[in-house]
């Protein structure tokens, strides 16, 4: 029956990889210190193996899939405009080649190559750590280090309500087009049809929040007593500990070998 | 006094909500323009400086989650809020030709310190259209702290009075009956809130 199922809340959730189940801080703690090392390196070979460093953890974690689809996108955007903007404007002494307004140089090439390796490796630290990362887990971390509750239904709640606005926002949309607004046809008519849309969105959206804290105060939401919570954390085993003092004893190393 | 603060923890995750959407109207629209502050005005204007730079700050640490560049201008998204708190409080919202002026200030923010960021953090050269624009105005011989800030400067003016123009629009709407529930919202009544028929709602 349905047992299995209920049971599995007296335990902590875990997945099964050990990558994955990982203290939420545990990870927080290894991808800053990756790109630490990233920024702190001052070289691009190095930002450029740490990009192909998270598609390893990720493939580690079972989620290469969802992690390159989000990152490689990203990377080849944020990567290419930072690389073209560099290679384009900035001056310099060894000039290769010119064309209409702008001279290519090599200063430019090397500077958009080390900064768009740069940036592009702090990015992947980030979606890294949020295709790892269940934000719920995350959030019940910082409670057990002390936040309030509320900042967790803070967080979570936003990313519920982003949902939520958004298929509202497109109800809203398709009753105007019903109802005759255009929403197509030059700037001053789609700026116009803005209106119409995000009023009512906004106005509902503040008015229902009354009947949202009438629900959740009938939880108990702000009682003074300490929460419960439905999904456990595991507790941190001690080779965990070990693996986050040896990788924060690297970045100490690494920085000495670095400056010293 | 104790109420309001609990319907400003309800209110938060709309204004952040608000911001997103706002956000990907413009994109369904297809403006030119980002209007994705919204959400952090009014939470701003109607709670207060603070919980509005709450929600400037979480809207920013969620679309870092899919841009992670943005996480730089988390500071411009912060005194956004600040500055709506501060401004609502005066009372500059309960007219438009005020609230239009403010857009300035908004745009000060914005494109100032946008651009010192980007200066900083960038060299002045952005992964976006306005990088583009500060990289012409360079070469036409400007220096690359003019160039971001002329750009940066032009760019947030042009989304600061639409947006201003909506949040007006918006705090003008919001029913007396949930204005009287939120910290600043008695500010937004007519008559200054002294009309006698509030007390029998």
């Amino acid at each position: 029956m349905d047992y299995e199922f209920i049971y599995s809340f007296k335990k902590p959730q875990l997945t099964g990889n050990w990558f994955l189940d990982l203290n939420p801080l545990t990870k927080l703690n290894i991808v800053i210190v990756i790109a630490i090392i990233s920024i702190l390196s001052l070289s691009w070979q190095v930002s450029a193996s740490i990009i192909a460093f998270y598609f390893l953890l990720a493939a580690l974690a079972g989620c290469l899939k969802r992690f390159s689809k989000m990152y490689i996108k990203l990377g080849l955007l944020i990567g290419s405009l930072l690389f073209i903007m560099r290679a384009m404007f900035i001056p310099g002494d060894h000039p290769l080649f010119t064309f209409w307004l702008f001279t290519i140089t090599q200063e430019g090439i090397d500077k958009g190559i080390w900064f768009s390796t740069l940036v592009v490796s702090i990015c992947g630290a980030i979606v890294l750590f949020s295709t790892i990362t269940r934000a719920k887990d995350f959030m019940y971390a910082l409670e057990n280090l002390g936040a309030p509750h509320s900042t967790s239904y803070i967080i979570l709640a936003s990313f519920q309500s982003i949902i939520d606005l958004g298929d509202r926002a497109k109800l809203i949309m398709d009753s105007q087009k019903a109802r005759g607004i255009e929403t197509e046809g030059n700037l001053l008519q789609r700026i116009k049809a803005f209106i119409p849309v995000m009023g009512p969105l906004v106005l509902g959206a503040i008015t229902s929040t009354e009947e949202k804290a009438i629900a959740m105060e009938a939880r108990a939401f702000s009682a003074p007593e300490k929460n419960t919570h439905l999904s456990e954390l595991r507790k941190v085993p001690l080779w965990e500990k070990l693996f986050v003092l040896l990788v924060n004893i690297s970045l100490i190393l690494f920085i000495i070998w670095r400056f010293i | 006094m104790k109420k309001s603060f609990k319907l400003t923890v309800f209110l938060i995750p709309i204004g952040i909500a608000v911001n997103f959407i706002g956000g990907q109207i413009v994109l369904l629209l297809k403006l030119p323009l980002y209007l994705d502050s919204i959400g952090t005005i009014v939470v701003g204007a109607l709670c207060g400086g603070i919980p509005g730079a709450v929600v400037g700050a979480i809207t920013n640490l969620l679309i870092s989650i899919t841009n992670p560049t943005t996480l730089a201008y988390i500071w411009l998204n912060i005194l956004f809020g600040l500055l709506a708190g501060y401004l609502g409080k005066k009372g500059i919202f309960t007219s438009l030709w005020k609230t239009i002026i403010t857009s300035i200030g908004f745009a000060i923010i914005g494109g100032g310190l946008g651009s010192t960021i980007t200066i900083l953090i960038f060299g002045g050269l952005g992964a976006g259209a306005t990088g583009a624009i500060t990289g012409m105005l360079m070469t036409m011989g400007f220096s690359v702290q003019a160039g971001a800030f002329i750009a940066e400067l032009f760019a947030d003016l042009l989304d600061k009075i639409p947006t201003m123009i909506i949040v007006f629009f918006i705090l003008k709407s919001i029913p007396v009956r949930t204005l009287v529930k939120l910290p600043q919202g008695k500010l937004y009544i007519p008559n200054n809130g002294k009309d006698q028929r509030i007390h029998n709602i």
